[in-house]
């Protein structure tokens, strides 16, 4: 029979086993009492060993490897020196106006702890002062917050002002120096590095911080390595980059969609979490097939039918993908665009529209489509002429009057050897780690290409302007590159798209 | 196996404390600082408790190559070589080099070279693979053991023997010309040398290059992400021993072939696959015929040969011209011109990628060359420009092996249907390392040979880095130096043939670093660091010190 810890929680379980094990003696033996409470003693000791021999078999299967290591109990002894008041810092996230000042401690928060361990701790549920009578049991976010980064524990309470915790003075060459209190972490969750140890190194992706999400990005890579890169496997990596679930399984039916702390879609059979900011795009009662996006956080779009998606503002490519000769990026725009015409240039008709960016790239790109176009005795313009078997040279009559640059760009050449996923920044999941999304360049076929969308949202704030006399709204964007991707075609957001309009 | 003397103390203390907690709790009366109960329940339960974690931790170690190369204490060869049988790869056995050595003889008697006979050269030992029977000319070689001598140019004869180097690795590949010693008598012996490089032996496979192929043994083999690309190029054994690939694609600044449109835009579809299979190209010496196509007023004229794509595929440069009547000879003539061209003919049975521009086939086997140079020996004035013919000996760095690789790739088994993939030889760059040893007296200096082939090998194998530093030779030099040896300085020059002919000289004493240049598609990820022993120069001196008492 496999062990299994409900058989140790048994009240039939090992302590009583071993009592029948050990003979007719001990059950007549007068301490019988405290033999018992040696063999539970043991036995619940034991249970850690189990954890630790299941996560080793775990570690032996891509799918099954634990994400942290759990240690049933730890012993964290604090020094009363060591307790300390919280102060806030710059950069970390707080909210202007939220009555804390930089640099000044933190009332609310007066005993924190700093963690010093080999491994890092990753998540602590619950603090405890005993292990058997539940005396005092601190909760993780009402009794005590922990900052995995920073592995810092804030406790509300001070535990020396709790009798509950046992505690003993330190002594220093034969004098009380300090006091020290004894927390009894349960079911603490440790970051050895499975996930990138066993798996995530064969694949280069050795800078994983553990969690479900960078676990969900190596199985991505594993899969797509081992079978072949599908769709699928891309959209699964780009989506645990991104921390944005993607439906599980086929066929589930949506049963449910709450606001809490964020949304909540709940099927059948999973509940899928995303961000305060996301819309979402089923109803219920939808059935739903494997892999599809549940929000407009994180949308996958195939170009290959040359079809435009409106969601996209815009695309920007780079010089990577332009050659050396330019500055910057060029922006193709989703607008109608007047096609600017210049007859008798080389001989032949020019034509342009606009693109965003350096205009002297601009002007760069125009010029070389037309020299190549010279060059090859197939202009642009000859192209575009509207004309049947036209006689001679365009002229502005002879062809549209508009183009849609990003249209024309996905129809002419994204269309054959692409496919573009969308990412709204303001919704990445809790684990997002978007750096790695560089990692879409070792499964991608390297003749195909991804472009791939990370929108960052404007947002407005009004402002008065003194003689103006009016409110003037000032819409903000960030732009927001994919530093460490250099695959695919681009990254492309609404930067650029950044207006400042008189009301 | 952990002992209990290596028990991590936190973890006992964990433990211990743990049992004592528990023990308190049960039995408020129990006395767990001291006595029975602590003695014989709290500190060896504790002990053993933690043993047996840490046990289970190191199992652990076992089931990941990267923990069990970060352990190698922990867990040993045979733990190692049962991961890989989970990822389908073996450990590749040890290969020596192998090669042909030309035996000199100044008279055309018959000598013979025994079974095993051993030659010494840069501090290895060769040993003959069979007996060998030189025999003057005229005669009639009855065997493959007996071979007849050829009058040379000089006067002398020769023959060739084979030989491999007794030891595994690559330290045993010999250059073209490299001198070698026998260690028994060979009657008339004028010189012993290496007809041509020898092949580049490689030593057991070590934790370290199986980490980096690990992947490659469970990835898929076929045309589909880069990690399966180079996987199905891995499990061809004519490839198994690959040393570095880089594979460019779509959305690559250095992937040009696309983008030669009508749009200046990378249009995707393409791929191309920088190679490095050996650790220094091949250098053939070759007769051929040259043109002359030009008279200079100094008296003597431009000579042309024209390489086609099957002379020298991928070649690099021409390092060596001497007319055939001077074989032997040092120095050579100088190269006015070395043109690349294109030759994409189709090829039955293989997918011929599509190559738009002459620069796009530079260091692949579709690379032609129109090579020309100044013979400064022999008289033109009673020859006939484009007429006029002779024999010269040209040596040439290439890449041969890109031929049966581009064939691998293009082939019905394994090209993607409409795919595209270009196999070309990686840019060189061409190192040479100069550094200086200083010891006190008496001071043992390392053995030479073994550390030019040490920092050779180092350079050889660092795949596409980008960057050479000093700081990382100096790691391999300091290896073999003793206590009171050190090194001075560290001069590293490196030259970069550009796919556009240019020659891009780098030097530092710290590193040398990759330019970008897009256009040329010479960047970190196409450029490798090619280093001969034979250009690393070492100079070293015992120095005294102060005396201070």
């Amino acid at each position: 029979m496999t062990p299994s810890l409900a058989a140790f929680d048994d009240r039939s379980g090992p302590p009583s086993q071993l009592m029948r094990i050990a003979g007719a003696f001990w059950r007549m033996y007068g301490g019988r009492g405290t033999a018992h409470d040696i063999l539970s003693c043991v036995s619940i000791a034991e249970q850690q060993l189990l954890v630790d021999q299941q996560e080793v078999a775990d570690c032996g299967n891509y799918l099954r490897v634990p994400v942290f290591h759990r240690e049933r109990w730890w012993k964290l002894s604090v020094r009363k020196s060591q307790l300390r008041r919280r102060v806030v810092e710059y950069g970390e996230g707080r909210t202007y106006g939220d009555g804390l000042l930089y640099g000044v401690a933190d009332d609310n928060v007066r005993h924190v702890v700093d963690l010093v361990a080999e491994n890092k701790l990753a998540e602590l549920p619950m603090i405890c002062s005993d292990l058997t009578r539940a005396e005092t049991i601190w909760f993780e976010g009402i009794d005590f917050s922990f900052d995995r980064a920073s592995q810092e524990l804030s406790l509300l309470r001070d535990p020396f002002d709790d009798p509950a915790f046992k505690r003993s003075s330190v002594y220093e060459n034969g004098e009380i120096v300090d006091e020290e209190a004894y927390l009894w972490l349960h079911q603490s969750q440790w970051d050895r590095g499975f996930v990138r140890d066993h798996y995530g190194y064969l694949f280069g992706l050795n800078d994983l911080v553990s969690s479900e999400a960078a676990k969900r990005i190596v199985v991505a890579v594993y899969e797509a390595v081992v079978g072949g890169t599908g769709r699928g496997s891309v959209e699964d990596l780009i989506a645990a980059c991104a921390d944005i679930p993607l439906v599980k399984t086929a066929g589930e039916v949506v049963e449910e969609i709450i606001s809490l702390d964020g949304k909540l879609v709940v099927t059948d059979k999973n509940v899928y979490r995303f961000s305060e900011a996301a819309t979402v795009s089923v109803a219920v009662g939808d059935v739903l097939e494997e892999g599809r996006t549940l929000t407009d956080g994180l949308k996958f779009f195939r170009l290959n039918r040359g079809e435009t998606p409106a969601e996209l503002a815009a695309i920007t490519i780079n010089p990577d993908i332009l050659g050396p000769d330019y500055f910057g990026t060029l922006a193709f725009y989703n607008q109608d665009t007047p096609l600017v015409v210049e007859p008798g240039v080389d001989g032949k008709t020019k034509v342009s529209f606009y693109l965003g960016g350096f205009p002297p790239d601009a002007e760069t790109f125009w010029k070389e489509v037309h020299r190549r176009g010279v060059a090859a005795d197939q202009t642009l313009g000859e192209l575009l002429d509207l004309r049947d078997n036209p006689p001679d040279q365009p002229t502005a009559a002879s062809l549209p009057p508009t183009v849609n640059p990003m249209t024309f760009l996905i129809q002419n050449i994204l269309r054959f050897h692409s496919t573009a996923a969308l990412v709204r920044m303001n919704q990445l999941g809790p684990a997002a780690d978007i750096a790695q999304m560089r990692h879409v360049r070792a499964i991608l076929p390297p003749w195909v290409g991804l472009l791939l969308v990370l929108l960052a949202e404007t947002s407005a704030d009004p402002v008065t302007i003194s003689d103006l006399e009016t409110d003037t709204e000032a819409n903000y964007a960030s732009l927001t590159t994919d530093a460490g991707y250099d695959t695919d075609v681009d990254t492309t957001t609404r930067a650029g798209q950044t207006t400042f309009t008189c009301q | 196996m952990p002992t209990l003397r290596t028990l991590s103390t936190e973890l006992v203390v964990q433990q211990r404390e743990l049992m004592a907690t528990l023990l308190n709790e049960l039995s408020p009366n129990a006395d767990t600082r001291s006595g029975p109960l602590h003695d014989y329940l709290v500190k060896p339960h504790g002990t053993l408790a933690a043993y047996r974690r840490t046990e289970l931790e190191e199992m652990r170690y076992g089931l990941s190559l990267l923990l069990a190369q970060a352990n190698p204490d922990i867990v040993s060869a045979e733990q190692v070589d049962l991961i890989l049988g989970n990822y389908l790869l073996t450990r590749l056995p040890g290969v020596a080099s192998t090669g042909s050595v030309v035996i000199v003889v100044t008279r055309p008697i018959t000598v013979s070279v025994p079974a095993g006979g051993t030659f010494v050269a840069n501090g290895r030992t060769f040993k003959a693979v069979s007996p060998f029977i030189g025999l003057p000319p005229g005669e009639v070689a009855l065997g493959q053991f007996e071979r007849v001598m050829t009058q040379r140019t000089d006067g002398f004869y020769s023959f060739t023997v084979e030989v491999e180097c007794t030891e595994n690795g690559p330290a045993g590949q010999l250059p073209k010309d490299a001198l070698l010693v026998p260690s028994f008598p060979i009657m008339a012996l004028l010189k012993a040398y290496a007809a041509s490089d020898f092949s580049s032996g490689a030593a057991t496979e070590s934790n370290e290059q199986l980490l980096s192929r690990q992947v490659s043994g469970i990835a898929a083999k076929a045309a589909s992400g880069r990690f399966n690309c180079t996987a199905a190029i891995l499990n061809d054994e004519a490839f198994e021993r690959l040393l570095a690939i880089s594979i460019i694609g779509y959305g690559d600044a250095e992937m040009r072939r696309d983008t030669r449109a009508l749009l200046p835009v990378q249009m995707g579809g393409r791929s191309d696959w920088y190679v490095r299979l050996t650790r220094l190209p091949t250098r053939t010496t070759a007769v051929h015929e040259a043109s002359l196509v030009e008279k200079t007023a100094d008296g003597f004229g431009i000579w042309q040969v024209v390489f086609t794509r099957d002379s020298y595929p991928g070649f690099y440069d021409v390092p060596k011209i001497i007319r055939k009547s001077d074989e032997g000879a040092q120095g050579t003539y100088a190269i006015t011109s070395l043109e690349h061209g294109l030759d994409d003919s189709y090829i039955e049975n293989e997918l011929t990628p599509d190559l738009p521009s002459t620069i796009d086939g530079t260091f692949t086997r579709y690379q032609t060359g129109v090579l020309r140079f100044k013979d400064t020996d022999t008289a033109t004035a009673s020859l006939t420009v484009n007429s006029s013919k002779r024999d010269y000996l040209i040596t040439v760095r290439h890449v041969p092996d890109i031929v049966t690789l581009q064939t691998a790739v293009g082939s019905r088994r394994f090209a993607y249907p409409g795919g595209d993939i270009l196999i070309k030889a990686p840019v060189p760059c061409f190192v040479s390392v100069a550094f200086k040893v200083q010891g006190r007296p008496r001071a043992d200096l390392p053995d030479e040979a073994a550390l030019k082939a040490a920092v050779a090998d180092y350079v050889n194998t660092t795949g596409f880095p980008g960057r050479l530093f000093a700081a990382k030779i100096l790691e391999v030099i300091g290896n073999f130096l003793g206590s009171s040896v050190y090194v001075q300085y560290v001069d590293m020059r490196g030259e970069i043939l550009s796919p556009d002919g240019r020659v891009v000289h780098l030097h530092s004493t710290q590193v040398l670093e990759i330019p970008d240049d897009y256009e040329n598609m010479m960047t970190g990820r196409t450029v490798v660091f090619y280093l001969d022993p034979e250009d690393v120069v070492v100079s070293g001196l015992t120095q005294s010190q102060p005396v201070l008492l």
